[in-house]
């Protein structure tokens, strides 16, 4: 049957890297109940358009791509949830953390939320997932200046961000952590 | 650069704090399979069936509208007719509502020269029962048309025969039957004079007088003189 067909495909195609992907969507999002549902609708997507992959060899960047236009979507879909202010933003971190772990993570995820939705996937994209400027802009479906100008302003943003709070490194966190998670 | 450091160290922070374990693709897959064989049709199908109930739904359950259902003429000693709109509050779905409210006028603008224009809008708004004063249209190359209409409330024509004495007087007025209130003069202004029959007669000789002219009517004769006439369509 050729939707099963379609199914086996992108399950096999998936198999090296859901892992990544599924660790990408909730880095993308506000909190991980978002990014699991990003990434699960992300799938759904592909599943759609997995049709239109020639190159398998390819399927990393074509799948990250569909993640990215899936983002946008639910970005504007959910216009109410852009006008959250960060004191409403909940970070859960996923594995047990030290103190200054917890805070730095914290810290780094209301960053990030001040970001516009393009900027915050070109820095995930790019410093954590570790794409070069060439695979970012074709995720991004943009030229490699482009791509480098949004970085390149991302992380002015972060720095602004930063020199507000007064955060400096090396620096000792004496607070207490506020949720527990190890 | 002490910030920078701070951010890298952050975003590796942040990094290891989201690196969870995922999912296991074995439950990808299963979702996967069940998601085929549904189809997409069927996925978008769930939401556009809510958003179609919830639209029928809207459009079939009663609201409540004002709608107006002939017209309350009374007729005071000094000869004027008072006309007013008899409305009434009635509760029905929202396309019986917009049908009440809308007027519809279909215009062939293609090939059609302004004054061509002009004149089927005239006849439309006359088919209609209202009353053109003007109608003017401007048509701009390629940027559609502009269209202007004075109209004038509708009106019907009213015939009542009286007496005044053993004298007939012909009584003859048109009444604005558009919405609002108004005040109209009835047009023979001996009548003003005119002694007035006792109120049932005059109840039938309305009566009579408006199934003459097709019009259908109660007529309410108080006993100061006081005629109500209430149109009905």
């Amino acid at each position: 049957m050729a939707k099963q067909a379609r199914a086996d495909r992108l399950i096999a195609l998936l198999g090296p890297v859901h892992e990544a992907a599924q660790v990408t969507a909730r880095r993308l999002c506000r909190s991980h109940a978002d990014g699991d549902d990003l990434f699960q609708e992300t799938v759904l997507r592909a599943l759609d358009q997995i049709g239109t992959l020639r190159d398998e060899a390819r399927f990393r960047g074509w799948f990250y791509a569909v993640m990215v236009s899936v983002h946008r979507a639910r970005h504007r879909r959910r216009f109410w949830r852009r006008l959250l202010s960060l004191d409403e933003l909940t970070f859960e971190p996923a594995r047990p953390a030290d103190t200054e772990t917890w805070e730095g993570a914290e810290r780094m995820a209301q960053a990030l939320a001040t970001l516009s939705l393009a900027a915050r996937e070109a820095i995930v994209l790019f410093e954590l997932e570790g794409f070069t400027l060439e695979e970012l802009a074709a995720i991004q479906n943009d030229s490699i200046p482009a791509v480098k100008s949004r970085l390149s302003r991302a992380r002015r943003r972060l720095r602004d961000f930063y020199e507000k709070l007064d955060v400096r490194a090396p620096i000792s966190l004496g607070k207490e952590r506020r949720h527990g998670n190890g | 650069m002490e910030m920078d450091d701070r951010i890298a160290i952050d975003l590796r922070a942040y990094g290891r704090a989201t690196d969870r374990a995922p999912r296991p693709l074995d439950g990808i897959a299963a979702s996967l399979r069940a998601a085929a064989a549904v189809g997409p049709l069927t996925r978008l199908r769930r939401p556009l069936a809510v958003g179609a109930l919830t639209l029928a739904v809207l459009l079939v359950a009663p609201v409540p509208y004002t709608r107006q259902r002939g017209f309350d003429f009374t007729v005071a000693a000094d000869g004027t007719v008072l006309r007013s709109p008899h409305l009434e509050r009635v509760w029905g779905p929202v396309y019986a509502m917009a049908r009440e409210k809308l007027f519809h006028i279909e215009l062939p603008l293609k090939d059609q020269t302004s004054e061509e224009l002009e004149r089927e809008i005239r006849q439309q708004l006359v088919a209609e029962g209202y009353t053109v004063d003007n109608v003017k249209v401007w048509r701009f190359a390629g940027l559609g048309a502009g269209i202007h209409c004075d109209i004038l409330p509708p009106t019907t024509r009213v015939t009542i025969d009286a007496h005044r004495g053993t004298e007939p007087l012909h009584l003859a007025t048109d009444i604005d039957v558009g919405p609002g209130p108004a005040r109209l003069l009835v047009r023979d202004g001996e009548v003003v004079s005119a002694p007035r029959p006792n109120p049932f007669e005059e109840q039938e000789m309305l009566i009579d007088r408006l199934k003459a002219c097709g019009v259908k009517g109660d007529v309410t004769v108080d006993a100061k003189g006081g005629v109500r006439i209430h149109l009905r369509p």
